[in-house]
C-alpha cells in the first residue's frame, strides 16, 4: 500500500464495524446462542470439605422432566488435563480433571453433571449424595 | 435458589394474616415479604435466605410521602430509595437523609429498593454470604469465621464475641441521627418504635437483627419535625468513588447559635453492627464552641468502646477523622 | 455420617409453574415459568431477548440494566413472575443497527466500547439518565453511571458519548 494511502488509516478514528451490532444487543456471545436439543449443564456439588464418594443414587435425578442425562465418573469418559505450554508451567493451576478419582477435596467440588433442558436446578436437588464417610485426613 | 410459593397480598391485613405464619421473621424466615427484592433476591441466590413463600407487597400503596400533623413527615414503607432521596421537603429540611441515600449502592438499585426493605438491609460479611463457612448469624452456634479471617470491612462497634458484622445500611445511619420512628402494623395492632430500639446487637443471638416478629409489616416512617436553624450532612469514606460500601460514615444533625452547638445529634456508619446513634459525642458537643478540638474529644467519646480485629483497627482513627471533618463542614458552610 | 442432597426441598414440577404475561418493547407474551426465574433469565432464555447480559448475576455490575415502568433496574434481581402489567424495554427496544438512539450513534461515534459485553447496560443506563436530574460535568455523569462497571476500561469514551448527546440535546432543546 503506497504510504499515502496507508496515512488514510493510521492515525485516524476508524469506525468500528462491530459498533452498531453491540450498541444494539445484536451482538452475539457465547451464553446468547440458543439452537434446538440446546442443554444446560448444571453441576452437582459436593457438601463436605474432605471425603470419598461412596455412592452417587442418580435414579430420582434421572427421572425428572427435563433431565436428559446424569454425568458422573462412571459415564463421562475420559477427561484430558490441558498441559501448560512451554514456559507456563507454573501458572496452570488446576492440575486434576473434574472426576478424576472418588475422592472429596473441598467444599462446592463437582461430583455428577446433570443436562437439563432448562437452566435451574430439577435434577441437581434429586442426585442424592449417599453414604461419605467422614475420611478425614485432618485427625477430626 | 429453592423454590417458593410466589403470592400478592392485596391489602395489609391479607399481608400480615399469610405472614403470621412464620417460624420466625429473622434470619431463617420460612416466609418472606418482597418488595423490590434488592436483598432478598440476591440471598436467595446463595441460598443464605431459603423462604418457602414470598408475598408480593408492591399493591399495598404504602408508597406516599406527606406531611405529619405534628410539621414532620411520613414516609410510606414501599417509597422507592430514589423518590425519597429526591423529594423536595427531604432535600430541604432533612438534607442528611438524601445525601446519606445518594451515597448507597446505584441508581439502577435505589430505584428498586424501599425504604422498609432498607432498613432491614443485611450485612455484607463474606462469611454469612457463604453457607460454607461458620457463621452464627446465619448457622446459630456454628462460629463465626470472621473474627480470626478477613474482617477488614467489619465492625469496630457493637460487637460481641460471636459476631462482628457490620451494618451496611446509609439511610439507617442518617434516620438514627434525625430520630426517626418505624411503624408497624402487626397481628396484635400497631406500634412505634424508637428508631434506636429496631435494630438489635448481635450479643450472643446475631441471627436476631430487629425487633421484629411473624406478621409484622413496616407500613411507614415518620421523621419529626426539623429543628429550627439545623443543618445536616453525611460524609462517607470507602475506597472507591461511588457504588461502595462504607469503611466509616458520619451523620451529623447540628443547630449553631452564637459559635456554639446548641444541638446536636451523631450517628455513625460502617463502623457498627447497628446503625450507630452516638450520645456520647453528643454530650461533647452541646453548648460547646464549634472548634476542631471539640470536635475531637467529641469523636474520641464516639469511639471509645471501639474494639477492633485483626484487620479493621484503621477504622477508628478514620471514623474519628470521619466525624470530626463532618462536623467542620456543617459548622463551617454559608447558609444556602 | 451422610451429606444430603444439596437442596432439600419439595419436589419441583411442572405445575410450580406460574403463569405470567410481559409486555417487552411493546410487545406481549404470554408464559409458564419457574417462580424463581429472573427477569434477566426470563429475557434472555425464554424470549431469546440475549441483548441485555449476565454480569455479575447480583446487582453489583449493572450489565444487565433494563427499564421497567420507565425505571432503569437491574433485572437480576427482578423476579419476572411480579412482572405482570410492567412496561419493560430492553436493549433491543432502543433502537436497531438501521436505526438507531441518539445514544447508540453516539456510543459508536466516540467508540465508547471494547469488547461490548457491558455495553447495553451502559446504553440502558445512559438512556434513562437524560431524563434524571443530573448536573452538566462529567463528574457527575461518572457518578449517576457508577452503576454499570467496564472491564476493558472504556468509561472516559463512555462519558463523552453521553456528554455529547447531552450537549446536543440542549442545543435543540
Amino acid at each position: 500500500m503506497p504510504e499515502s494511502a496507508q496515512m488514510l488509516i493510521i492515525g485516524k478514528p476508524q469506525p468500528r464495524i462491530d459498533g452498531p451490532l453491540k450498541v444494539s444487543g445484536g451482538a452475539m456471545y457465547a451464553t446468547d446462542h440458543h439452537f434446538p436439543g440446546l442443554l444446560y449443564a448444571v453441576p452437582v456439588e459436593a457438601t463436605i470439605a474432605n471425603g470419598k464418594i461412596e455412592k452417587l443414587d442418580i435414579a430420582a435425578a434421572e427421572k425428572m422432566p427435563g433431565v436428559q442425562a446424569i454425568f458422573h465418573r462412571a459415564n463421562i469418559g475420559k477427561i484430558f488435563r490441558s498441559t501448560p505450554g512451554q514456559g507456563f508451567e507454573g501458572i496452570c493451576d488446576e492440575r486434576r480433571p473434574p472426576f478424576a478419582d472418588d475422592v472429596i477435596r473441598y467444599y462446592g467440588q463437582y461430583v455428577a453433571l446433570a443436562g437439563d433442558t432448562q437452566r435451574g436446578q430439577r435434577g441437581r436437588q434429586h442426585v442424592g449424595q449417599g453414604g461419605f464417610p467422614v475420611a478425614d485426613r485432618a485427625g477430626g | 435458589m429453592k423454590i417458593f410459593n410466589l403470592t400478592r397480598a392485596n391489602d395489609p391485613a391479607q399481608a400480615i394474616a399469610a405472614s403470621a405464619k412464620a417460624r420466625t421473621a429473622q434470619q431463617g424466615a420460612d416466609i418472606r415479604f418482597i418488595a423490590g427484592g434488592t436483598t432478598l433476591i440476591d440471598l436467595m441466590k446463595l441460598n443464605v435466605e431459603r423462604p418457602a413463600m414470598l408475598i408480593d407487597i408492591n399493591s399495598l400503596s404504602l408508597d406516599k410521602i406527606e406531611a405529619a400533623p405534628d410539621g414532620g413527615l411520613t414516609i410510606g414503607a414501599g417509597v422507592r430509595n430514589t423518590d425519597l432521596a429526591h423529594h423536595s421537603v427531604v432535600r430541604q429540611n432533612y438534607r442528611v437523609l438524601s445525601e446519606a441515600i445518594l451515597s448507597g449502592a446505584s441508581v439502577q438499585l435505589r430505584n428498586m429498593a424501599t425504604t422498609a426493605g432498607n432498613l432491614l438491609q443485611r450485612t455484607r460479611c463474606m462469611y454469612f454470604r457463604a453457607t460454607d463457612m461458620p457463621c452464627n448469624k446465619r448457622e446459630p452456634g456454628s462460629g463465626c469465621a470472621a473474627i480470626n479471617g478477613a474482617n477488614r470491612s467489619l465492625a469496630v462497634l457493637g460487637t460481641s464475641e460471636h459476631c462482628i458484622a457490620t451494618n451496611p445500611s446509609d439511610m439507617c445511619v442518617a434516620m438514627a441521627a434525625l430520630e426517626a420512628v418505624i411503624h408497624v402494623r402487626g397481628s396484635k395492632g400497631e406500634r412505634a418504635i424508637p428508631f434506636a430500639d429496631f435494630h438489635l446487637l448481635p450479643g450472643d443471638t446475631p441471627q436476631r437483627e430487629t425487633v421484629l416478629e411473624p406478621g409484622d409489616l413496616i407500613t411507614h416512617v415518620t421523621l419529626p419535625p426539623p429543628a429550627p436553624g439545623n443543618r445536616s450532612l453525611y460524609l462517607k469514606l470507602r475506597d472507591r468513588a461511588s457504588y461502595e460500601f462504607a469503611l466509616a460514615s458520619a451523620a451529623v444533625v447540628i443547630t449553631k447559635a452564637d459559635g456554639k452547638i446548641t444541638r446536636a445529634r451523631i450517628a455513625l456508619g460502617g463502623v457498627g453492627t447497628k446503625p450507630w446513634r452516638s450520645m456520647e459525642a453528643e454530650a461533647e458537643l452541646i453548648n460547646h464552641a464549634a472548634t476542631e478540638p471539640v470536635f475531637r474529644k467529641a469523636a474520641d467519646a464516639a469511639l471509645r468502646d471501639a474494639r477492633p480485629q485483626s484487620q479493621n483497627g484503621f477504622k477508628i482513627e478514620l471514623a474519628k477523622r470521619c466525624l470530626v471533618h463532618a462536623l467542620k463542614l456543617v459548622t463551617q458552610a454559608p447558609n444556602d | 455420617m451422610t451429606a444430603s442432597a444439596a437442596s432439600s426441598s419439595s419436589k419441583v414440577t411442572d405445575s410450580d409453574a406460574v403463569p405470567v404475561t410481559l409486555k417487552v418493547n411493546g410487545k406481549h407474551y404470554d408464559l409458564r415459568i419457574d417462580p424463581r426465574t429472573t427477569l434477566l433469565d426470563c429475557l434472555r432464555e425464554h424470549l431469546h431477548l440475549t441483548g441485555s447480559k449476565k454480569g455479575c448475576d447480583h446487582g453489583q455490575c449493572g450489565a444487565c440494566t433494563v427499564h421497567v415502568n420507565g425505571r432503569r433496574v437491574n433485572s437480576c434481581l427482578c423476579l419476572a413472575a411480579m412482572q405482570e402489567g410492567a412496561e419493560i424495554t430492553t436493549i433491543e427496544g432502543i433502537g436497531q443497527p438501521e436505526n438507531l438512539h441518539a445514544v447508540q450513534a453516539a456510543f459508536v461515534a466516540h467508540d465508547a466500547y471494547q469488547c461490548g459485553y457491558c455495553t447495553p447496560g451502559q446504553i440502558m443506563s445512559a438512556v434513562a439518565l437524560l431524563k434524571e436530574p443530573c448536573g452538566p460535568d462529567d463528574e457527575e455523569v461518572k457518578e449517576f453511571m457508577s452503576g454499570n462497571i467496564c472491564r476493558c476500561g472504556a468509561y472516559p469514551n463512555i462519558v463523552a458519548a453521553i456528554q455529547a448527546v447531552r450537549q446536543k440535546d440542549k442545543r435543540e432543546g
